[in-house]
Order: structure tokens, then C-alpha cells, then sequence
């Protein structure tokens, strides 16, 4: 019986409760799409109970600080200090109240902003190291960022049209193509990732046999 | 004039401190990308607790609907991936997780990725766009055959490769389209520096 | 060292200080070039301009920290032109950092002031949870059921937006601005395939060439292209705000960004033809 409980019965609701999401889609049948709404609301839930990323940040840096690594674990004490600043004055103050409202946009939002913009100045020694015509295709692939580059700055478009022309005729012919074929291919291994997931056949998530 | 408001100067501090990283790792750069990581920690778990009580808590208490105890305890068996002895209740949650999932990533997959990309394929096929399309998507798709020898050998070799330049082009395309990207995303960062921070423009 | 060595070598620091230049400089002096709307964001502006009055648009704002600086201003473009169309907007969001980006979008346009909006009666804020895909069947489909109240706690039954209010028939578009991926397709998946309502997608130029596939088959009705799609709609809107400075600005840099491919290529031929070594 314990055996049935740590395995079979996992996969069959895996597959129970995709197949309902899939026949939703498929069929227009008002118990189907009640329910197809209830497993969703239970989704958001089941959701909002799930904190095991924060669990294991804590988990981690909790460590440094006990072990005191050096040059480290200072750090790690301030993170868990910002953690729970930003979770108990979240729940305190409001999520959606203006003392809170102030402590995302002057802490959260530049420094977010700032890390994923930073990577300008790595494009910029990519641009200056990498783009090197070695062959066809490079010079093919440096013609065609090259010309986007161009259609994309309003200076050459402003003195004449035909830059921006050209880029976008490059987006509407060879991105267009090449990124459907792409996404052909995505798109059916996706499909077959999720059928062989229903079906049983894809057990990764289950973790270790016993 | 240079900015009196305490939020503003943070928020000047956390952009320098976050720019240092591209000159050289340091100490404010370290304390910057801790404090980054422990803000959205901690957010993201105030605000799932706040949706836990108003779509879950709230409404099973005023109007009664308790089988939301049932995605609750669901979520709460998730925990018990940190026992080694019972590990495995935390498969129902999981199990639930991702047949939700991926039934609901994979019922318009075939629909939107394939047919609808399929159909506009081979509809405009009147027209130089629509022909130069139709070649790339074929040529490109055949690039990616890996599983079929044929592929290897001609006519096939030669289609593979116009696929490969074609596929170079767009990739070419996409990196013109990430500079654009990343400078607009500093840019902003500049303007609130030099305008609301050191106030040197209107 | 050869001229060709030194130009292959030049240092990162050199690169990043001219970057900053490149950004700095047209802040003090804007070149104050003109804006070519482009056709995706036309097509965007006349998918939300062909929609009738008193009918709902889901408003999806998802771009984050990250993507502020270049989505939100099309965020602000946008929300005016809704609120002139008179729709009844319903904004969500799925996090703190973009509930603050919805009240800074609010600061910026003044519904109340500027339009005569009235909180609850012609515009809504939600916020929710879970994975993105479930957020949109629940906000196309189920929203009054699974969301009871708004992001301040607000109930949604007692709000006059709601009376009479019948889930998917009554929302006649979808906008959505968004750095990921996987909601941008997610739109197309939901907003499209199952409930076929019209949708307007708004992204990181880095990503338009993943998505231009879905706008070439119709699946999308536009799209605004980053910066230069937020520029584009500033314009179309006759609202010219950060988009357009930003896009000015842009010029600057994107040329010293050519000028380093160059400098580049031409140490790189001039060593392997005219040769070089140290």
C-alpha cells in the first residue's frame, strides 16, 4: 500500500489534473469548465503556501553566518535582515501602501534596473572583442546587427528613410523565418516533453527513487 | 540643484554600487547585490502571504468554501522535501503543480507554435516576402534535422546551410536589437542620475 | 606592439568610461531628432484606437525592476490613450515592484484630474499570484469568482466597474508590457488561442525577434518595440514624454557602439593582412 502512496498515485494525479486542463481547451462542457476554474483558483493557492526558494536562501546564508565565513558572512547576516524588513513591514504596513511603495522604488527598482542594465557595458567589449568577420557567417551575422544597429538609431533614419527600410526587411524576412523554424522546434519538443510528462514517462520532478 | 530627497540619494548609491561590478568586484557592489537579493525575497513572500489570505483565507472563512484546505495542505506537503524519512509526500503537491502546469503550456502549443505559424507559412505565398519566408522557415527547420542521415548529404546539405546563414542574419538582427535594449535600460539609469540626483538639467 | 596590436587591445575600462560619455553628453545637449513611428506600433495604436467605448481592456503590467526605464513610459503612452477611448481598464500584476509601477503610471497620467476617472467605476488595479499562465485564465475567465478583492483590499462585487460584469465576452482587449518570455507567449496561448480576444503585445526589444513570428501570423495585433516602440507610441499619442528623450539619447551610444564593431574588425584585418606582432 505504501508503495502505491509514493509514486503511482503522484503520477496519476499529474496525470489527472493535466488532462483536465488539456480537454478544457478542447471541449466546451460546463462541469469540465467549473472545475477547470476550481483547479485554477486551487493553483493561485497552492501557489501562495509555497516559499521554498526564501527557505533556502536562509538555509544558506543562515549557515555563513553561523560558521562566520570569512569576508562573507556580514553580507549574508544583511540579507537576512532584508529579507525579513522587506516580509514583516510588507504584511505590517500593506503591500500596496505608500511607506512600502517608497522602499521598492528607492531600493528594489535601481538596483534591479541598474544589474540587468549593466550589461550594456558587457555588449560593449563583446561588440569590440567578438564581432570579428573570421568567416561568412560572422560577416553575415556582423552585416545584419550592423544594419539593425543603424536602422535602430534615429540618426540614420532621420537622414534617410531607406536604413530604417532596411531593417525592417530583415525583421520581416530573415527573423521572421528563421525564428518560426525555431519555434517549430521548440514547439514540438514541448509537446512531447508534456505529453511524456503526463503520461508518465518523465519522472524527474518525483526526485530519487527510494 | 542636487537632490535633498534621502530616497533619491539610495537609490543613487544602489545605481553606482551596482555599476562598480563592471570595473571591479567590491565591497559596495557585494552589499548592493545582497541587499537586492534579500528585498525580493522578502517582498515576494509578503506579497504571496497577502494573496494566501485574500484568495485563499478570507473567502473559505466569510463564505465558507473550505476545499480550499485542500491547495493549502497541498502546498503545505511541498515542506516535507526537507525530510529524508518522508520525503515523498511532497510529491503531491508537485504532482498537482505540474500536471496544472504543463497541461496549461501544452493544450494551445500545437495550436499557436505549429498550425497558426504553419498557416502563415504557406498562405502569403503570392508575394517575394512570403516566398523568401517560406524558404528561410523551411531551410531553417531542415538545419535543425540531426536525427536523419539524408539530411547530410545533397540536396539537403545545401539547403541546411542557406538555413544556417538565414538563422545568422536573424541571430545578427537580434544582437542589433539587445544593444538597443540594454543601453535604453542604462540610459534611464543616466537620466536619473544626472536630472534627479545631481539636478545638472531640467 | 604593433598599431593593429594596440588596436585589438584596447583596455575594458577605456570602453565603459566612453559608453558613460556617449550616454552623458546628450543629456546636457539633446539632439532633438525626429521619431519614424514603426509599423508594429502603428498597427498597436490602431488595435487599441478600433476599440469601442464602455467595453473592458486587461491592462498586464509585468516588466519589473528591469525593464522600468523602457516600458514604462509606454505604459504611461498607453494608458492615456485608454483612458481617452473611455475604457474601463483593468490593470494586474503579479508582484510589489510592479504595483509600484502601476501607482507611478497613476502619478504620471492622472486618470482622476486629467481624465474624470473615477477608481472602481472606469479603472481597477489587481494583484495576484501563481503561475502566469493561471493568472490569465483567472483574470479572462474567473476573475470575480478567484479574486475578491483588489490590490488595496477592496472588494470587487460592490464596485460599479463590476455590476453586470460577465467574465470574458465583456473584455475586448488585452495590452500587455512584459520582460519575460514566457508571458508574452503565455498572452498568446490564453488571451488568443482559448478565449480569442485581441491582443497587443509590449516587450524588450530583445525580444521582438522571438515574438515578430506571432505578429507576421496575425496572432497579434501590434506591438510596441522597447524604447523605440514606447518613442513611437509617445508620438502616436501626442504625448511625448521619456521615450522620446531616451530614443534621442540612444543615438549617441548606438554610434559609439559601431565605431567599436570597427575599430575591432579593422585591428583584427589589419594584423592578419598586413601583419603585426609585438
Amino acid at each position: 500500500m505504501s508503495e502505491i502512496l509514493k509514486r503511482p498515485i503522484p503520477l496519476l494525479i499529474t496525470f489527472v489534473v493535466g488532462m483536465l486542463m488539456v480537454l478544457e481547451y478542447f471541449f466546451t462542457v460546463p462541469a469540465l469548465t467549473a472545475t477547470y476554474d476550481t483547479v485554477n483558483t486551487w493553483r493561485v493557492i497552492l501557489y501562495a503556501c509555497v516559499y521554498l526558494g526564501t527557505i533556502n536562501l536562509l538555509l544558506l546564508h543562515g549557515r555563513r553566518v553561523m560558521r562566520r565565513d570569512p569576508g562573507q558572512w556580514y553580507y549574508s547576516a544583511w540579507l537576512i535582515v532584508m529579507i525579513a524588513a522587506y516580509a514583516v513591514l510588507g504584511l505590517v504596513w500593506g503591500v500596496d501602501s505608500m511607506n512600502y511603495r517608497w522602499m521598492i522604488d528607492n531600493v528594489d527598482v535601481p538596483l534591479g534596473a541598474t544589474m540587468y542594465a549593466s550589461l550594456a557595458f558587457y555588449m560593449a567589449s563583446g561588440a569590440y572583442r567578438v564581432m570579428k568577420v573570421r568567416n561568412l557567417g560572422t560577416g553575415l551575422l556582423l552585416l545584419s546587427a550592423f544594419l539593425v544597429i543603424i536602422g535602430n538609431t534615429p540618426l540614420f533614419p532621420a537622414t534617410w528613410e531607406g536604413f530604417a527600410t532596411i531593417r525592417n526587411t530583415i525583421f520581416d524576412t530573415f527573423v521572421v523565418g528563421s525564428y518560426r523554424a525555431i519555434r517549430f522546434g521548440v514547439g514540438l519538443g514541448g509537446i512531447a516533453l508534456g505529453i511524456r510528462t503526463l503520461v508518465g514517462l518523465e519522472t524527474g520532478y518525483m526526485g530519487r527513487r527510494e | 540643484m542636487i537632490s535633498a530627497d534621502p530616497g533619491i540619494w539610495i537609490a543613487a548609491f544602489f545605481t553606482i554600487a551596482a555599476t562598480s561590478y563592471v570595473f571591479r568586484d567590491n565591497p559596495a557592489f557585494k552589499f548592493a547585490e545582497h541587499t537586492f537579493v534579500g528585498c525580493a525575497a522578502g517582498y515576494s513572500v509578503a506579497w504571496n502571504l497577502t494573496q494566501l489570505q485574500r484568495v485563499g483565507l478570507t473567502p473559505m472563512m466569510e463564505r465558507g468554501i473550505y476545499t480550499y484546505l485542500i491547495p493549502i495542505v497541498l502546498g503545505l506537503t511541498v515542506y516535507f522535501q526537507y525530510s529524508t524519512e518522508y520525503r515523498w509526500i511532497a510529491r503531491y503537491g508537485v504532482a498537482f503543480m505540474m500536471g496544472q502546469g504543463i497541461g496549461m503550456a501544452l493544450r494551445a502549443k500545437m495550436r499557436e507554435d505549429f498550425i497558426m505559424q504553419l498557416r502563415a507559412t504557406v498562405t502569403p505565398l503570392d508575394s517575394a516576402l512570403g516566398i523568401v519566408i517560406f524558404i528561410l522557415v523551411i531551410t531553417g527547420a531542415l538545419h535543425f534535422v540531426f536525427t536523419v542521415k539524408r539530411v547530410e548529404s545533397e540536396p539537403f546539405r545545401t539547403l541546411t546551410i542557406i538555413g544556417r546563414y538565414g538563422i545568422l542574419v536573424a541571430l545578427g538582427a537580434s544582437f542589433g536589437n539587445t544593444v538597443m535594449t540594454r543601453l535604453g535600460q542604462y540610459q534611464g539609469r543616466m537620466i536619473f542620475l544626472i536630472r534627479d540626483w545631481l539636478g545638472l538639467v531640467a | 606592439m604593433s598599431l593593429w596590436d594596440k588596436l585589438e587591445a584596447v583596455p575594458n575600462w577605456v570602453l565603459y568610461i566612453l559608453v558613460l560619455l556617449a550616454m552623458a553628453y546628450p543629456i546636457f545637449r539633446p539632439l532633438g531628432l525626429p521619431i519614424v513611428v514603426g509599423g508594429p506600433s502603428q498597427e498597436a495604436y490602431k488595435a487599441v484606437d478600433a476599440t469601442p467605448e464602455g467595453t473592458y481592456a486587461v491592462f498586464h503590467i509585468a516588466y519589473g525592476a528591469g525593464g522600468k526605464p523602457t516600458l514604462q513610459p509606454a505604459a504611461v503612452a498607453m494608458s492615456h490613450h485608454l483612458f481617452e477611448k473611455n475604457l474601463k481598464v483593468i490593470y494586474f500584476c503579479d508582484n510589489a515592484v510592479d504595483l509600484a509601477n502601476i501607482w507611478g503610471i497613476f502619478d504620471e497620467v492622472s486618470p482622476d484630474t486629467r481624465y474624470g476617472k473615477e477608481y472602481g467605476s472606469d479603472y481597477v488595479v489587481l494583484s495576484l499570484t501563481g503561475p502566469f499562465l493561471t493568472q490569465a485564465a483567472v483574470v479572462l475567465s474567473n476573475l470575480l469568482e478567484t479574486i475578491p478583492t483588489d490590490a488595496r483590499g477592496q472588494s470587487l462585487k460592490g464596485m460599479p466597474m463590476f455590476q453586470g460584469y460577465t467574465e470574458t465576452e465583456d473584455i475586448n482587449i488585452v495590452c500587455q508590457l512584459t520582460t519575460s518570455g514566457d508571458i508574452s507567449e503565455g498572452w498568446v496561448y490564453q488571451a488568443v488561442s482559448r478565449y480569442e480576444r485581441r491582443l497587443v503585445g509590449g516587450w524588450l526589444s530583445m525580444m521582438t525577434s522571438s515574438m515578430i513570428p506571432y505578429y507576421q501570423a496575425g496572432q497579434i495585433q501590434g506591438f510596441i518595440d522597447g524604447s523605440k516602440g514606447a518613442a513611437d507610441y509617445e508620438v502616436l499619442t501626442n504625448k511625448p514624454g521619456e521615450a522620446v528623450k531616451i530614443t534621442d539619447i540612444l543615438s549617441l551610444t548606438q554610434v559609439v557602439y559601431l565605431l567599436f564593431i570597427i575599430i575591432g574588425n579593422v585591428g583584427y584585418f589589419g594584423k592578419k593582412y598586413m601583419g603585426g606582432g609585438k
